[in-house]
């Protein structure tokens, strides 16, 4: 449970770093869907319980132990919407090499000031 | 009528997915039918205002008939208490009304079909945002309306800085989301809750739970344009297609102030964590300030409201902080005006974009006698953002202040002051510049034919304003009275939800909007914007005589004290660089500072 605490925050951290340092559109786009990864991971270590078992309660005996499967709800629910952000972010991309003919985060700033 | 809360819900987010299907059958049906929907999701709040904004009783509506068991929320609770229906009906009556000029603005656009979609989609999520009583339900919805609105600001296709736009706000906005999960299982993790209403009786002292606060908080402040999250918000605004700006001004950022004052006031009442008021207090000012500053010195129109804007949602926000009578009065009141005002904006400078082609504030004067309904609209909305009596701004700021002076905050009041100067005086030089002066480029006279569709919606907003203004005394007793009670009593809140208790009627808040000193600041706000405005204009001329060294005089003084403050716009603009990787570090910065100081004022 530690471990995956500590997993879970680095990769938020690697990924928000990849998000301010890199200038390629595309791979800020990776970084920010290993911030968003990170956040599963997180998400599941709050359900998790130590040697619990499947949420099913069809044929455990009553007092067993289980997961929260609330939070597995969560990560589930976060996954699609990160898919639909994902990827509408990659069109977004299409459409602005078509316009500046560059990736370069810091060549796309007609909008300042 | 028991099941009122989730058909308005449900009724425009299930037009946005039957929407496709019945245009293939007669194309036509689009607009009208999308207008319907919103206008019908207006109906159906409204058939709720009887008993929940005049009686003052909230309606819980448990998905699926699972609720309160032992005290314990089994199921998905939508909460529709007054301030949560005063929202939502300033929200979906702005989306309606700005539906209705979309309809003749996108006229020659290809692919309306998917943008009504859109609309729809947006605005059931907003209504389904600020109505659900659920944090992680809430952060569902939080997710459609955030996707629907990087759509809607990249929608032209062969607009570069929209799709530029549109991508900066998927970053920043993704990044606001994923601090707002961790916030949400932090504060799951610490009281094994969700809804809102059991978080807030589970809640106990911790950091935590001061922590996922901060986190909350943050995201939520990012969605709502507070400095220094607001980097998103003039980009987007000014890029957007011009019927969609409006909308997220009037509708989008007010569910953004929405949230964090649930956050602020209900899960944690806001004295519970010390440090948390003077932390919103700073944001708010420090909003107001950079806010009125950079629209000021802006050349182009959209963006000089843009970060009208962001000032705006900085007083919103001090009335919340100041958690006195007069002030979150006043803020609540500030929602509902600023959402009119702001739309009303936002429709008059896209129809001017919309007949020049051009947002570039040197192209564009003299359109007074071409434009005339949409110059006095404009002119109407530029009075009332900047808190001209008898207008609706001069009201709810007016109390914003009060409730100031009388937290003792003279200092803050001052600030306020200061605030609605630079705002006035942003404004009426974006009119000036546009509507008087010389045409600076000639166009056909067909070019400034406005459609009807397009002038309708800004004749009601520009009514809406006066008459809000006018109307100011009645309008705060009846519906911002019980709407402000409910914001700030967390104790009520939890009771409704879990106990299902009736709380006990508000006691109606008073306005007496004109006094010698209301007056007084009014006058000397109009005043201050007009010399202001005379000094910029004036600045080369006046400052052409101090060349000489031994010269002193006004045009030097003037020089002299205007360096400051030429010296610290210029940094401001240089630090708005356009640059992505920045703003995702002012916001990361923003949130984690944020937590910081909370942790840090509560253990110590």
């Amino acid at each position: 449970m530690q471990i995956s605490l500590i997993a879970a925050a680095l990769l938020f951290c690697i990924g928000l770093a990849g998000v301010v340092m890199h200038r390629n559109l595309l791979r800020i786009l990776l970084a920010l869907s290993l911030m968003e990864n990170a956040t599963y991971l997180f998400l599941l270590t709050v359900g998790y319980r130590e040697g619990a078992t499947a949420p099913i309660f069809l044929d455990i005996p009553v007092g067993t132990p289980v997961m929260d499967p609330i939070m597995q709800a969560l990560a589930l629910t976060s996954i699609v919407i990160g898919v639909v952000t994902f990827s509408l972010g990659l069109v977004l991309i299409i459409g602005i090499v078509r316009h500046y003919r560059t990736l370069n985060s810091h060549k796309i700033r007609r909008l300042r000031g | 009528m028991i099941h009122l809360p989730i058909y308005a819900i449900m009724f425009p987010l299930g037009m946005a997915f039957a929407l496709p299907l019945l245009v293939r059958l007669w194309t036509p049906l689009r607009d009208i039918l999308t207008a319907l929907t919103l206008w019908g999701t207006v109906a159906l709040l409204a058939m709720m205002a009887p008993q929940v904004i005049r009686q003052g009783i909230p309606l819980v509506y448990w998905t699926g008939g699972w609720d309160v068991r032992e005290g314990i929320p089994l199921g998905i609770s939508i909460t529709v208490d007054a301030f949560a229906l005063l929202v939502a009906l300033t929200i979906t009556i702005t989306s309606g009304l700005v539906w209705i000029y979309t309809i003749a603005y996108l006229r020659h656009d290809t692919g309306r079909s998917r943008y009504a979609v859109l609309h729809l989609l947006l605005t059931a999520a907003l209504v389904g945002f600020v109505l659900s009583g659920d944090l992680f339900n809430q952060f569902v919805y939080l997710e459609i309306l955030s996707v629907a609105s990087f759509a809607l600001t990249g929608f032209r296709w062969n607009e570069p800085e929209g799709l530029e736009a549109a991508f900066k706000y998927l970053v920043l906005s993704s990044v606001a989301s994923f601090g707002i999960a961790v916030g949400l299982a932090l504060l799951y993790a610490e009281t094994g809750a969700l809804n809102l209403a059991h978080i807030a009786r589970e809640l106990g002292p911790g950091s935590a739970g001061v922590v996922g606060i901060a986190l909350l908080a943050g995201g939520y402040a990012t969605k709502a344009g507070l400095v220094p999250w607001h980097t998103w918000l003039p980009d987007v605004h000014t890029a957007a297609p011009s019927s969609f700006s409006p909308l997220l001004s009037g509708a989008k950022l007010k569910m953004g102030i929405y949230a964090l004052v649930r956050v602020t006031m209900i899960l944690v009442p806001i004295h519970a964590i010390q440090g948390l008021q003077p932390a919103l207090l700073l944001v708010a000012s420090l909003s107001i300030l950079l806010g009125g500053t950079l629209a000021l010195v802006q050349d182009d129109l959209k963006r000089i409201l843009a970060f009208s804007s962001v000032s705006q949602m900085g007083y919103i926000l001090m009335g919340f902080a100041l958690a006195n009578g007069e002030g979150i009065g006043g803020s609540t009141f500030h929602i509902v005006n600023h959402a009119a005002i702001k739309a009303l904006l936002f429709l008059s400078a896209g129809t001017v974009v919309h007949a020049l082609e051009s947002r570039q504030l040197r192209e564009m004067g003299g359109l007074l006698w071409r434009m005339p309904v949409t110059a006095i609209c404009f002119l109407i909305g530029a009075l009332a953002v900047g808190g001209v009596p008898p207008l609706n701004g001069f009201m709810s700021k007016f109390m914003i202040e009060e409730g100031a002076a009388h937290a003792h905050l003279e200092g803050l009041e001052f600030l306020m002051i200061i605030g609605s100067v630079l705002t006035l005086a942003a404004t009426l030089r974006a009119f000036a510049t546009v509507f008087l002066g010389e045409v600076r480029s000639e166009r056909t006279p067909e070019t400034y034919r406005t459609p009807l569709l397009m002038v309708v919606p800004q004749v009601i907003l520009a009514g809406a304003c006066i008459g809000l203004g006018i109307g100011a005394a009645p309008f705060v007793e009846q519906v911002i009275s019980p709407a402000a009670a409910s914001a700030t009593n967390a104790a009520h809140y939890r009771e409704v939800v879990l106990q299902g208790a009736v709380p006990e009627p508000a006691e109606p808040l008073h306005v007496e909007p004109y006094n010698q000193r209301t007056l007084t600041i009014a006058a000397g706000q109009v005043s201050g914007a007009i010399v202001l405005l005379w000094l910029m204009a004036r600045y080369n001329e006046l400052t052409a005589v101090s060349q000489r060294r031994d010269y002193v005089g006004f045009g030097r003084t003037l020089e002299l004290i205007s360096i400051p403050f030429r010296r610290a716009t210029l940094l401001l603009r240089r630090a708005h660089s356009g640059i992505v990787n920045d703003y995702v570090l002012w916001n990361v910065v923003g949130t984690v500072a944020l937590a910081l100081f909370l942790v840090w004022y509560s253990t110590s």
